[in-house]
């Protein structure tokens, strides 16, 4: 499956700037974050940040939550979904 | 031996063997079945060399079966060492080796990092793996025979007699250390018991309670978690690995559970509380809310204790080095901005106010405190130069000597005798809950090559207590991104010690004693320099 610009940009994101200690160049879109274990509550705390920022829109705390952390797909759709509002 | 920590749970699977011990996910593990499980692996210890007096690791996520783990370890005769499932695997190789650990308890995703950071090496005599239940072969690392969990089934579950006694380590801690390597607190069965029947005594905890456990095994918060709940034959709810990284996931979750007694950092506590969406959940069934690791800003605990003014709050104290050894009963929400009490010593311990002369200071004036008495620790692991420092003995009274524990903490005692935190003697920080010594990651970025000098300051944070900025002047001629030197420092330490961020300077700001300005550094007024 393709990328859509959302996820390219979370991916990158995650890749370079979060998980910076970890070779992850194969991170797929729909590979799992969290039973890898690679979200920390740091760690999601800058994602939303990020996607805040990236995306001009702003992430209810109610909607930071696992199901929609699950992987950058999972993410993406939180985005599109909190833009579409 | 009636004192011991496993006897916890053989005395509530003999009382009430089908009540609920552990729920994690879904999954009930019952005090009949956790008696029988840890008395199987305890066997499973002995079969492969684990003696009394021996350590074995833990290196997993939290699950039903890492509790089992950690009783048959204890039962063995041996000493747990929790490390956090989240450490680079360099960091679990230089513990497993600093304590020479006879075992270690994973799972089988780690098996390739862990052989190369053992690289052929490695200390102990097997491993466990936690994971394999379905008869699958376990891997083998560093040449030593793998244990899948499948085998306990062939080993008997019947009552296993410890050879352990109550003054035997039960577990090793390791927390930051200050010269760049970490330092394991050793406590025993005793030092641990002393804390948690008398916390289980004071809050009431009784079998109908359903006690959440939030605190990492590695964190001694967890100790109460674990200890007080089977003293009392009540159900432990471990967060959801999955789940507990999310503030909101994990309220929500507890809300649901209906758990009456919480014992959480403040950090995480008021992430629930500005992140969590707390004040929309149903805690009418919160009875007890303990807290300790940092001190809690006033105004987040006015916002809790009005969400839940039915429950008892309680504001606990005390290093890794003696878990809790004060405490404050919180009975009305805090006025104004005076910051909480530490209140006073817990009834096993003995709180002293010294000045440098080890002399008591006078009343109401600052001083170190020290600690004597029943949770007091054993010492630091393989370390005796820094447990005499750390452990000295002193005049308690007119004639009469004991040992003493020095814990770089500045107070003050309040006309009303409860004791103020003022602040530390030395580079320690909180941040998260976290006890990090700066000079732990200072010393990883000095073993960068092209940093010439690095300092890390602790910038205060309403949330999270602290958060960790590196100050980094760079060799001549070299260069160095603040990912790179990131990514160095998490190849050895822990997450919660990567500095969030780093600053570049051409040189670091100096006191007239030539001292590096850490007040400087940690003001955001002062004038910053760029590369």
């Amino acid at each position: 499956m393709s990328q859509s610009p959302t996820e390219t940009a979370i991916r990158t994101f995650l890749v370079e700037d979060v998980f910076y200690d970890r070779d992850l160049k194969d991170l797929k879109p729909e590979d799992s974050l969290l039973s890898r274990g690679l979200l920390d509550s740091m760690s999601i705390l800058k994602t939303v940040t990020f996607c805040e920022e990236q995306f001009g829109i702003t992430i209810p705390d109610e909607d930071v939550l696992p199901d929609n952390f699950e992987s950058v797909r999972a993410i993406a759709k939180l985005v599109e979904r909190v833009k579409g509002k | 031996m009636h004192r011991l920590l496993p006897r916890l749970v053989t005395d509530a699977a003999e009382l009430h063997p089908a009540a609920p011990a552990v729920v994690l996910d879904g999954v009930t593990l019952d005090y009949g079945a956790l008696e029988e499980r840890s008395n199987r692996f305890a066997r499973s210890l002995v079969a492969h060399g684990v003696r009394r007096g021996d350590r074995v690791a833990l290196w997993l996520h939290k699950s039903p079966d890492a509790i089992v783990a950690l009783y048959g370890i204890m039962k063995a005769g041996a000493a747990y060492v929790p490390m956090d499932p989240a450490a680079p695997a360099p960091r679990l190789a230089y513990v497993a080796r600093d304590c020479q650990v006879a075992g270690l308890v994973t799972i089988s995703d780690r098996a390739t990092e862990l052989d190369e950071a053992f690289a052929g090496r490695a200390p102990m005599r097997a491993l466990w793996f936690a994971d394999l239940a379905d008869g699958k072969d376990a891997p083998r690392v560093a040449g030593l025979p793998g244990v899948p969990w499948s085998a306990l089934a062939a080993e008997s579950g019947d009552a296993f007699g410890s050879p352990a006694l109550e003054d035997d380590l039960a577990y090793i801690l390791y927390t930051s250390g200050s010269t760049g390597e970490p330092k394991g607190v050793m406590l025993s069965h005793r030092n641990c018991r002393v804390f948690t029947d008398w916390a289980a005594e004071t809050f009431g905890l009784e079998a109908h309670d359903r006690v959440a456990n939030q605190a990492p095994f590695h964190f001694d918060l967890s100790t109460f978690d674990l200890y007080s709940t089977a003293r009392a034959g009540a159900a432990l709810y471990p967060v959801s690995p999955r789940i507990a990284a999310f503030p909101a996931a994990v309220a929500r979750r507890w809300a649901e559970d209906r758990l009456s007694v919480w014992y959480c950092t403040p950090s995480s506590l008021v992430l629930m509380l500005t992140r969590g969406g707390l004040e929309k959940l149903d805690l009418s069934a919160l009875r007890v809310l303990l807290f300790a690791g940092e001190v809690f800003p006033n105004k987040y605990l006015r916002q809790l204790m009005a969400l839940a003014p039915h429950a008892r709050y309680a504001n606990l104290y005390g290093p890794t080095e003696t878990n809790v050894c004060t405490w404050l009963e919180v009975a009305s929400p805090p006025q104004g901005d005076l910051p909480l009490s530490i209140g006073r010593a817990c009834p096993f311990d003995e709180t002293l106010v010294l000045d440098d002369a080890l002399k008591a200071v006078p009343a109401g004036g600052v001083g170190e405190l020290w600690v004597r008495g029943a949770s007091v620790m054993q010492g630091y692991w393989g370390k005796p130069e820094r447990t005499a420092l750390a452990l000295q003995s002193l005049d308690i009274a007119p004639g009469i000597r004991d040992r003493a524990y020095r814990t770089g903490d500045l107070v003050r005692a309040r006309p009303d005798g409860n004791l103020e935190l003022l602040g530390r003697r030395d580079h320690q920080v909180k941040t998260r809950g976290y006890r990090v010594e700066l000079g732990e990651i200072e010393s990883r970025l000095a073993a960068h090559p092209a940093v010439d000098e690095g300092v890390v300051v602790a910038i205060p944070d309403d949330e999270i207590t602290n958060r960790l900025l590196a100050v980094v002047v760079t060799k001549a001629g070299a260069e160095v991104t603040a990912d790179q030197l990131k990514q160095h420092c998490a190849v050895t330490l822990p997450r919660y010690m990567v500095p969030e961020a780093v600053e570049f300077r051409a040189s670091l700001p100096r006191t007239s004693s030539g001292k590096v300005d850490r007040r400087a550094l940690a003001d955001p007024q002062s004038p910053k320099e760029s590369r």
